[in-house]
């Protein structure tokens, strides 16, 4: 019986998978059969992450370089297809967090984050999905946009950040309206809490961390490889006619609200 | 290969046809066996009914029938433990069963309203409420509600008792989930667009004033279609494909949430 779920073939960009989600994600598109390409800024960590796949028996590749670069963005998705010859999904997934009060908050740190998170997703999709078009079959390829719990139960001091996850959303779905009729579908993950790197001050935070305990019904916070399901589901024939979602993988925070 | 389901057991609600060819249900039930699942198809159409656990069985699958109505609750307690009893467990609920009439605020009679109303919330809430005790025993379980797109969005055609109970499987299944979270137990629902079932040929014939005989489906389908942006309307097998992921431990840190199938349809002005 075909498994809805396979990635076998599919050369997929998942950027900033050298660690936490993306590197979740990359673990198990690869263990769906993809040739993932692995990304972010140190060239070291994607070596490393690739002959870890690659000792699995899985398949693998990687990139290097900054989001906020648009010249190295640009760059990407033709050096994939010049040795991948094709590219099936991408991953819009890198990011990373800036606390800033709005009375500390600049118009540079502003432009900043949302290169990251919005300017370069939107270069990266453009050209993937220009890629994705020249394929002769009526189902030509995924994007999925990782946003954040945050853009609909934020936080303070992170104005820059919710802002550039509301933007993915609203890009997401104006994207899948646009990409559909060419056999291209665009998502997005609303992922909430999880134990990686970006969250490590938190972590560290007794207070903090108990408060989302709390906070999230399913009372924990979340596993980096729960995000792997998502967007394996995502990128496959598992989400068949599901086209500018917008998934939350949240324990179910996003529709509670408790008092601590 | 090992099914996404390998082991579990699952309960189908209304996992027969109207019609011939395939319902959101018949396709949940007979996908999920595919995977692994032994699947109890429960339904109050014995016929329907049968006919998918032939399919499964004929498949290789294991399938067994419950004849019976998910708005009576001795009725629904009896499904639950036939469930249990064939195969030691309920680990995935599949509340599929839904009613549509077609009626304005004006034109809907209080008749109607309480048929529509009862059997459409009832149909999660029975099931829902019955099982609960068995998955807390577990300490596990996933359970899928089948809402629809026009629980929120007015797709031209007055179904306003219809809608309003598809806005409340939302609501209800947001509750659930935040309720039972914290004891392995998730809840999601799922929003189909326009798909191509018996149901939505019936819809079809109730809002177009003709008989089916004078009703042009290809064109009507073609329309339909250019709509949403993929440029088709969808299928069972859509439907069937999420409820799977949501079935499925991939999707372990999902409850609450809702999933539209519905190929952008809602994403376009
Ligand atoms: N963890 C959570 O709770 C959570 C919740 C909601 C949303 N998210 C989102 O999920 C995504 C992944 O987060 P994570 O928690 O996995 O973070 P992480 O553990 O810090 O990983 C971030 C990844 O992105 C790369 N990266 C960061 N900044 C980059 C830049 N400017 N240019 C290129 N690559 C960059 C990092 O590699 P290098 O440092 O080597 O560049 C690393 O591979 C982010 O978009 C984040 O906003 C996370
Ligand atoms: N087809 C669409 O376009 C569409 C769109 C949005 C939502 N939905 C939803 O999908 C679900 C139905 O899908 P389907 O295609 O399987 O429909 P269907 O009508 O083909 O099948 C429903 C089955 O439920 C059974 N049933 C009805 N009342 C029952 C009861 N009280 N107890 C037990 N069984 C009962 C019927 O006998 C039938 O076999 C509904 O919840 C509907 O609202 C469908």
């Amino acid at each position: 019986m075909n498994n809805p779920f396979s990635l076998d073939g599919k050369v997929v960009l998942i950027t900033g998978s050298t660690r936490g989600l993306g590197w979740a994600s990359a673990q198990a598109a690869a263990e769906a059969g993809a040739t993932v390409i692995l990304h972010g800024r140190s060239e070291a960590a994607g070596k490393a992450r690739k002959q870890e796949l690659e000792a699995r028996g899985l398949k693998a590749d990687y990139l290097a370089f900054e989001m906020a670069d648009r010249d190295a963005v640009t760059a990407a998705i033709p050096t994939i297809i010049q040795r991948h010859g094709s590219i099936w999904g991408l991953v819009n997934n890198a990011g990373m967090l800036l606390h800033n009060t709005i009375w500390d908050e600049t118009a540079d740190t502003y432009e900043r984050i949302m290169a990251v998170h919005m300017v370069a997703p939107f270069l990266l999709t453009k050209a993937a999905a220009a890629e994705m078009r020249k394929v002769d079959a009526a189902d030509r390829g995924r994007i999925v946009n990782i946003s954040s719990i945050a853009f609909s139960s934020p936080r303070a001091g992170i104005c820059n950040y919710t802002s550039a996850k509301g933007a993915i959303v609203g890009f997401t779905r104006a994207a899948s309206a646009e990409l559909g009729s060419f056999g291209i579908r665009v998502n997005a993950i609303a992922p909430g809490y999880f134990v990686t790197e970006i969250n490590k001050e938190r972590l560290a935070d007794e207070s903090f961390a108990n408060k989302i305990k709390v906070r999230t019904p399913a009372a924990r916070w979340g596993d980096p490889s729960e995000l792997g399901g998502p967007t394996v589901f995502l990128l496959s024939n598992a989400s068949s006619y599901v086209n500018g979602q917008l998934l939350f993988v949240d324990g179910g925070m996003s529709h509670f609200l408790h008092s601590v | 290969m090992a099914g996404r389901l390998d082991g579990k057991a699952v309960l189908v609600t209304g996992a027969g046809s109207m019609g011939p060819g395939w319902g959101n249900g018949k396709a949940a039930a007979v996908l999920f066996a595919r995977e692994g699942a032994k699947v109890l198809a429960a339904d109050l159409n014995r016929n329907a009914v049968e006919q998918t656990a032939e399919i499964i069985r004929g498949e290789g699958g294991r399938a067994e029938i419950f004849v019976g109505n998910v708005t009576d609750e001795p009725s629904v307690r009896a499904m639950i433990a036939a469930c249990v009893e064939a195969f030691g467990s309920l680990d995935v609920l599949h509340n599929n069963v839904g009613i549509l009439k077609a009626g304005s605020p004006e034109s809907t009679t209080v008749e109607d309203w309480d048929r529509i109303l009862d059997i459409n919330t009832k149909a999660f809430f029975l099931p829902c409420k019955h099982a609960l005790p068995q998955m807390l025993k577990q300490g596990s379980g996933s359970i899928i509600n089948i809402s629809s797109i026009s629980g929120f969005r007015n797709l031209g055609a007055p179904y306003i008792a219809y809608n309003t109970s598809k806005g409340a499987v939302v609501s209800f299944t947001r509750n659930l989930a935040a309720t039972y979270a914290d004891k392995g137990i998730r809840a999601n629902s799922i929003l189909p667009g326009i798909i191509d079932t018996p149901m939505a040929r019936d819809a079809t014939i109730q809002t177009s004033g003709k008989s089916e005989a004078e009703i042009d489906f290809e064109a009507l389908a073609k329309a339909r279609a250019a709509r949403v942006p993929m440029r088709r309307t969808g299928t069972a097998w859509d439907i069937a494909r999420t409820a799977l992921f949501l079935a499925s431990d991939d999707s372990a840190y999902i409850t609450g949430s809702e999933i539209y199938v519905d190929g952008g349809l809602n994403c376009v002005a």
